[in-house]
């Protein structure tokens, strides 16, 4: 069995109200992936629907500023198919946003947070 | 012999977006959209399939084929925009699409007949001979 290096997609997530990192994160998975579609696993690959999440593997990167509050299942939930595991690293950006009152009442943080994500995808191939 | 797309396996395609403020550069536009279509991610898969090498050379064949759908699709100079993509063959569709929306005319940066915002979107679409 050969493991192959297919693609590599970068993508960054904000959240504006809250410092939620997991939520920063999903966002920043969700713009790797959204921005290419990979017709060649199954034209150049000769995989099925069915063989996605047997042969394709997925491994997701991390920066964001409080790595450990970065809960990783939720943020694997946005890719649909692979064998997923993610590594969450510090990074990003944490920089002030709005100290509007009702920001900081609904939020408790009027902090700004900016993470990236690095989606590297792999498949299996006899 | 140089094979056409119909005749290649489609290996991945990206999209982007891109805008030109000021000027109403349609050629402009286009190309940025291409450069956001192309910087999301990287074809590794290339090296493998096609034999791609860090000088852009190739053992087997592939083909980038554009599309770039913009409000004025006579005036794209698809020479231009296709300077954008760094290795490959490559070909250019221009289509009517896109978007243009009113602008406010800046002297010296505008032109004074029709000052407009053009935003144009590309599809990159990466073909291998294989």
């Amino acid at each position: 069995m050969v493991i192959k290096k297919i693609v590599i997609e970068v993508g960054s997530g904000i959240d504006m109200y809250g410092e939620d990192v997991t939520k920063t994160a999903q966002r920043a998975v969700k713009n790797a992936i959204s921005g290419a579609s990979l017709p060649g696993l199954v034209t150049c690959y000769g995989l099925t629907k069915d063989q996605f999440n047997e042969k394709m593997i997925i491994e997701v990167t991390i920066a964001t500023p409080y790595p450990d509050r970065v809960n990783g299942e939720e943020v694997l939930s946005i890719i649909p198919f692979g064998q997923k595991s993610i590594k969450v690293q510090e990074g990003g950006i944490l920089t002030p946003g709005t100290s509007i009152k009702l920001a900081n009442e609904l939020y408790g943080t009027p902090n700004i947070v900016v993470a990236i994500a690095v989606i590297t995808v792999y498949i299996e191939t006899d | 012999m140089v094979k056409k797309k119909e005749e290649m396996k489609k290996f991945v395609t990206e999209f982007g977006m891109g805008i030109d403020l000021h000027g109403q550069d349609v050629t402009k536009a286009a190309a940025r959209a291409v450069k956001e279509a192309i910087s999301w991610s990287s074809l590794t898969g290339l090296v493998d399939l096609v034999g791609l090498s860090g000088e852009g050379e190739a053992k087997r064949d592939y083909l980038i084929d554009v599309t770039i759908a913009s409000p004025y699709p006579d005036e794209v100079n698809a020479e231009e925009v296709l300077k954008v993509l760094p290795v490959g063959r490559r070909q250019l569709t221009s289509i009517k699409g896109g978007l243009k929306r009113e602008s406010l005319y800046i002297e010296g940066l505008d032109k004074p007949e029709a000052p407009e915002y053009i935003i144009a979107i590309a599809c990159v679409e990466v073909y291998v001979d294989i």
